[in-house]
């Protein structure tokens, strides 16, 4: 206990390389603690949010709850740029009928209560267009109680027409609070420990080149202390001790770090996805876990850095390890990744996800034993020819793992951000377009009958907006017998619209088309039903020609038939559709803001109609990019310095050899030339298999998520120009002037 | 190689009894059949040229470096058979050590570093620095209690060692080159100040140095040449 204290209070340092040391050695600690705790966070976090979206669940799914003390609700899905907008029109049947949470009263017809996030959007620019979506009048907010998120876009709005709708869009409730179908599966455990546990591998290479540097005045610091009779264990206590101190103080300003983000927590956004601060608590469990983990960790790398060491009163003496060069177990746990991924290499259809997740963060893991292989291997490859070569790879040759250490971080985080980074690339540029050429990027499907004269209108009220070509039909489901739902369409539109839905040869008003063997007639799906009903029978006109549909329509259809205005009977003209539907093309012109005029012209319309982007309006990786590009940094400037320290203390261990070197006589430039080679080529030779593994994840990683393999130059390259940039201005700022005076008689003199 | 010079000598019991020892270093030999007997409370010099192997020797005889052959006899003990935990508890009970430079804790303070043996060996704080800062008073350190060894001079340095070292009121002092990086006021200061302080103590001194002024201060010395020793006459 006595040798702690003592050791606690030696690592109180004196001096600029001892501060240097624990304050790097303590930020290390500080942001594996904070990454940590959120980690530990994240189960209160999910299960917080999934509390939240049951505690005002609505689904009643299959129910049919009669009337009483209840209330109408009908939901109203939309987005707004890159938020999702959940909204309800709501109108209560009686008194007693249940409240929304978070919402105080009920909502007078056409009132509403926002969210926060949405009251500030309407306040916003663009504002007025979001407006159109939800023209209520806002007499209040929406309490947190009632949000999954302090980002959350949300509404309820009084809506009495909602009463006559009943069946046909909204539906009745007698309570809020359903419970919701799983949502996570232990698959989100995996994920965040994957991430944690990457994420942690450079932090701890960090902490240990942060402990490495300085060692050289430890050792005679300890040594000094077993002089005056300290015996070997004791003097273990008290490094352990002196370890310490970066554990508790990293773990004070970890806390202090991960209290500040949770603090920042409402400003962020993932995926659309924001937490409010209160959500954000570690699982005790999980905290005391974190905090033994902290402190082991730092106990652990303190007694590894032992191993082989003797601390003697007369110095401290290191058995020189013999390096083992031997390749196989060093490629065991690349095997075990393959073996993991093989099913996805493979192109097996539906790979398991958990398996796949852990194969990809094994051969992230696998690279950090090659890397130390792989050095001594370039040096032995390389020809020898300059002097300078020679003494750098003999160096190289000789010890690989020193020479490799900080160089093993730097490939890891490089390795992940190529692979994320095109990953996500990637999955971007598939989502950015629609599947299907030939399908429209919105549609709007809207209840009820229209003459031909209001489809052109509502046709013509969308191409208002700019860059916008849209169409509207009436569909039909083709009863197809008792058993089955539908066999195909039957479609009524002017020739323009025909032709975005089916191919046929030409087209005049009076055409029909049709395609399959429809018989002499078909018979329309009455969807009034819940029991497949038979609705109208229509002849098939005598002069149909052949047709085909095209895009996402064609999909399931046996049977089609496709009429223009005039040639529809007057049976089917008096028939219920299915629906109307309106396509909308948009244009390279269209404004950025086309999305969210649209579904305000929508809304205008009839807020129940179903509005659907089949391509999304906008990026949906766009905030974990920014996430990932943050991560990568910061990782990538703590390996940075961790490379200086660690090229810092080497160059300092061997000063002596080198001002011996200097001294009898071989030229500086070779001797600077020798460090620099030794630094650079295992930053080389690590980034090339950075690249290698890091495009196969990015490979694999798009083939679990059925995301064509595409890979772009910047992807790739960025991460590597990041890495090359810091390891230039490490060599370059640092190093060199540092072997510029090591290597001048100076320093000999004082040896 | 019998009896010591001194008369009083005599009466004396030997304390430590190093015999027939030999180290090499690979191809190099330290020592050859090196001897070293010293008794309570005598002061005993080990002369001889740079690289003769009084530095080993003296490594010998407090256990830091295990000899290729020879005993090391420490009251009634051979040292080789103790184990680690003894030889370090002999080191803070039993023996101090002062040496040329750098085995002051550049992160304590000279009081804490005077006071640490004492920590080592389960003493308390309390109790531990107020014997320290007795001695420092006594070897003229008062003011300098909380200062840092890089604050110090290369005098006021070593007169913290001379303080560490006896603060445990140890029965050897291991002194190697104590003033070899001292100028010679400093240095004559320094060993007024180790040789009173001993012989108050009642504590043997090992006084390895080249410098004839400082081995003066000896009660009688041996010389180490190419790795043995003989006894030196004609001390005082
Ligand atoms: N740790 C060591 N490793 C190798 N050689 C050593 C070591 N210590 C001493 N020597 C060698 O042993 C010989 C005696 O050294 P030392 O006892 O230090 O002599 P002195 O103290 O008389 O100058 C010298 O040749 C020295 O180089
Ligand atoms: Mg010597």
């Amino acid at each position: 206990m006595a040798e702690l204290a003592l050791g606690v209070r030696l690592a109180f340092p004196s001096g600029r390389r001892g501060w240097l040391r624990t304050a790097m050695a303590t930020a290390g600690v500080a942001i594996g603690a904070a990454a940590l705790l959120l980690g530990a966070s994240v189960p209160v976090m999910l299960d917080a949010r999934q509390a939240r979206m049951e505690a005002r669940a609505d689904s009643v799914a299959g129910v049919e709850v009669p009337p009483g003390e209840t209330l109408i609700v009908a939901g109203v899905e939309s987005q707004w740029g890159s938020n999702a907008v959940r909204g309800r029109l709501i109108w209560p049947e009686s008194p007693g009928a249940p409240l929304p949470p978070g919402v105080p009263a009920f909502p007078g017809d056409q009132q509403m209560y926002a969210s926060p996030a949405l009251r500030a959007a309407l306040a916003g620019p663009d504002g007025e267009t979001l407006r159109r979506q939800m023209p209520y009048e806002v007499i209040g907010t929406i309490a947190p109680s009632g949000l999954s998120g302090p980002h959350e876009y949300a509404y309820y709005a009084g809506y009495k027409r909602a009463e006559s709708l009943v069946g046909s869009g909204s539906w009745r409730v007698d309570r809020f609070g359903y419970v919701l179908e799983g949502e996570r599966g232990p698959g989100t455990y995996v994920v965040v420990a994957a991430m944690l546990a990457t994420l942690l591998l450079p932090v701890a290479i960090f902490i240990g080149a942060a402990l490495r540097f300085g060692a050289d005045t430890r050792d005679r610091r300890l040594a000094a202390i077993r002089l005056v009779g300290a015996d070997s264990r004791a003097v273990l206590r008290i490094a352990l001790g002196e370890s310490l101190v970066p554990a508790g103080l990293g773990l004070a300003a970890g806390t202090l770090l991960y209290l500040v983000v949770r603090g920042r927590a409402a400003d962020l956004r993932l995926f659309d996805v924001s937490v409010f601060p209160a959500d954000i608590r570690p699982v005790p469990v999980l905290a005391l876990l974190v905090v033994a983990v902290i402190v082991a960790l730092s106990a652990g790398m303190t007694l590894l850095g032992f191993r082989g060491v003797a601390v003697e009163p007369l110095g401290v003496f290191r058995r020189s390890t013999v390096w083992n060069g031997r390749l196989w177990w060093r490629l065991l746990p690349l095997a075990a990744s393959l073996w993991l991924l093989q099913p996805v290499l493979a192109g097996a259809a539906n790979p398991d996800e958990d398996r796949a997740g852990l194969g990809v963060v094994l051969l992230v893991i696998a690279l950090i034993p090659l890397v130390p292989y792989l050095v001594p291997l370039v040096a032995r490859v390389l020809p020898g020819g300059s002097a300078s070569w020679q003494l750098a790879s003999q160096q190289l040759r000789q010890n690989p793992a020193a020479s490799t250490r900080a160089v093993t971080g730097i490939v890891v985080a490089v390795t992940g951000a190529i692979a994320l980074h095109t990953f996500f690339g990637a999955a971007s540029v598939r989502r950015a377009t629609p599947d299907n050429p030939a399908d429209p990027a919105y549609v709007l499907q809207a209840p009820g009958r229209q003459t031909p004269a209001a489809m052109r209108e509502r046709t013509a009220t969308f191409e208002q907006v700019d860059g916008i070509r849209a169409g509207t039909v009436a569909k039909y489901i083709l009863y197809g017998g008792r058993d089955a739902t539908g066999t195909g369409y039957l479609v009524v539109g002017d020739c323009a619209t025909l032709r975005q839905i089916a191919t046929f040869d030409r087209c005049a008003d009076g055409d029909a088309f049709v395609q399959g063997d429809t018989g002499r007639t078909v018979t329309t799906l009455d969807t009034g039903h819940i029991e497949p009903t038979p609705g109208t029978k229509v002849a098939v006109p005598a002069g149909a020609r052949p047709a085909r549909f095209v895009g996402t329509d064609a999909q399931g259809v046996n049977v089609g038939l496709l009429l223009t205005p005039s040639i529809v009977p007057a049976s089917l003209a008096r028939a219920e559709p299915w629906f109307v539907e309106t396509r909308m093309y948009e244009g390279d012109d269209a404004p950025g803001t086309a999305a969210g005029q649209l579904r305000g012209l929508a809304a205008e319309i009839d807020p129940l109609a179903q509005f659907t982007a089949i391509a999304p309006e906008y990026d949906k990786f766009a905030s974990l990019r920014v996430a990932l590009n943050l991560g990568s940094a910061v990782i990538l400037l703590m390996m940075g310095v961790g490379l200086l320290l660690d090229v810092a203390s080497r160059l300092h261990d061997r000063r002596r050899l080198l001002g011996v070197l200097a001294a009898v006589g071989a030229r500086r430039s070779t001797v600077i030339w020798s460090v620099l080679l030794q630094a650079l080529v295992p930053v080389l030779a690590g980034l090339a298999l950075a690249i290698g593994v890091g495009v196969g994840l990015g490979a694999v990683l798009m083939r679990m998520s059925q995301v064509p393999v595409l890979f772009s130059a910047s992807a790739v390259l960025a991460p590597v120009a990041v890495g090359s940039a810091l390891v230039l201005a490490t060599t370059v700022g640092v190093l060199l002037p540092a072997a510029r005076r090591v290597t001048t008689t100076e320093e000999l003199r004082y040896e | 190689m019998t009896a010591g010079v001194r008369a009083e000598g005599g009466s004396m019991s030997t304390l430590l009894d190093a015999q027939g020892l030999h180290k090499a270093y690979g191809p190099t030999t330290a020592l050859a059949g090196a001897d070293l007997r010293v008794r309570a409370g005598e002061i005993v010099s080990v002369m001889g040229p740079s690289g003769s192997g009084k530095s080993t020797l003296l490594h010998c005889a407090a256990g830091l470096t295990r000899p290729d052959a020879g005993h090391v006899g420490y009251d009634g003990q051979e040292l080789s058979m103790l184990d680690d935990v003894r030889r370090s508890a002999l080191r803070r009970r039993e023996f101090g050590f002062v040496f040329q430079f750098g085995q002051l804790v550049p992160e304590l303070t000279a009081l804490q570093n005077v006071a640490l043996p004492l920590r080592l060996d389960g003493v308390s704080r309390r109790t531990a620095e107020r014997r320290a800062t007795g001695l420092m008073d006594r070897l003229g350190l008062a003011d300098k209690a909380r200062s840092r060894p890089g604050e110090l001079s290369g005098g006021q340095q070593q007169r913290v060692a001379v303080a560490r070292a006896l603060v445990t009121g140890p029965r050897v002092i291991f002194a190697d080159e104590p003033t070899g990086a001292l100028d010679s006021v400093a240095g004559e200061q320094v060993m007024e100040m180790l040789t009173t302080a001993a012989r108050e103590a009642g504590a043997a001194v090992v006084l390895v140095t080249h410098d004839a002024r400082v081995a003066a201060y000896a009660d009688r010395g041996i010389v180490v040449r190419d790795g043995r020793s003989s006894e030196r006459m004609g001390v005082r």
